[in-house]
């Protein structure tokens, strides 16, 4: 991933959704439903753990820098909001 | 006896005062929060507002919003107080827009509490909260004792001990 991208939340989120499809949906669907994965989006690993602090925790430990995607194992979305956001249509995806 | 007490929005949803900050000493900040139990993360909050708590930037995530289209967020860790000191840190989403501030269903599980809504008397109450406890254990089954059928073995008798009846 191109550095110009990192800071587009948008080009972040499609790349880690992309690593995680790809890479590991498939096992963590079968070991950690309901977890918490970050995808670092430059290396391509993943640190999964119960709750999304832990989980950043582990992350920020061994990449310092790296550049995270938040993943909830089996969920379309890290999480749910009642409302309708009237989101700049950039950022929303579908 | 309630943890803590909060009132009613303008808008008439129910609220509550809470203390979040980032890494930044004395950064702490209290806000209004409105209590969305529709909402499944921790804390919601402007990108404006967040900025000078110095909260740590966790990446990007994706949320589902009500009508189940997706949208790409911001994230950062940040902590939590109650009046009465009781804290937490969750992953905050960080809103581009300006507008309400928003307290999910993980504030509510991480601080462990439970939530009263009183709208007649306009008042929200935040209870402690605990996991049911657990069934009790079923007592192990001992299994019965294993019984070892007899063999019966039918040996034939020696040649000779019997003798043909006799058949008068």
């Amino acid at each position: 991933m191109d550095q110009q991208n990192l800071s587009n939340p948008k080009a972040v989120a499609e790349e880690g959704e992309r690593i995680y499809r790809e890479k590991y949906q498939a096992d963590f669907e079968q070991k950690y439903r309901g977890w918490f994965v970050l995808i670092d989006v430059r290396t391509e690993k993943a640190y999964q753990a119960e709750t999304a602090p832990a989980a950043v925790d582990i992350a920020r430990k061994d990449a310092p820098d790296g550049v995270f995607h938040i993943i909830r194992v089996g969920e379309p979305g890290a999480f749910r909001v009642s409302y309708r956001s009237s989101a700049e249509p950039d950022w929303v995806l579908s | 006896m309630p943890s803590q007490t909060g009132s009613f929005h303008s808008v008439g949803s129910p609220s509550l005062k809470i203390r979040i900050s980032g890494v930044i000493p004395n950064s702490e900040r209290e806000f209004e929060g409105i209590i969305d139990t529709g909402f499944t993360g921790f804390i919601s909050m402007p990108m404006v507002q967040a900025f000078p708590l110095g909260l740590v930037l966790a990446g990007s995530t994706m949320v589902v919003l009500a009508d189940n289209s997706k949208s790409a967020r911001l994230t950062a860790i940040g902590l939590a107080r109650l009046e009465n000191g009781e804290e937490g840190a969750g992953l905050i989403i960080l809103e581009w827009q300006q507008g309400d501030i928003l307290i999910g269903m993980e504030f509510l599980r991480s601080l462990k509490k439970g939530l009263r809504v009183l709208p007649l008397s306009r008042s929200v109450e935040l209870i402690d909260d605990a996991p049911p406890p657990s069934p009790p254990t079923a007592p192990v089954a001992t299994p019965p004792p294993t019984v070892t059928p007899e063999v019966l073995t039918l040996s034939a008798p020696p040649a000779g001990s019997l003798k043909p009846s006799e058949h008068n």
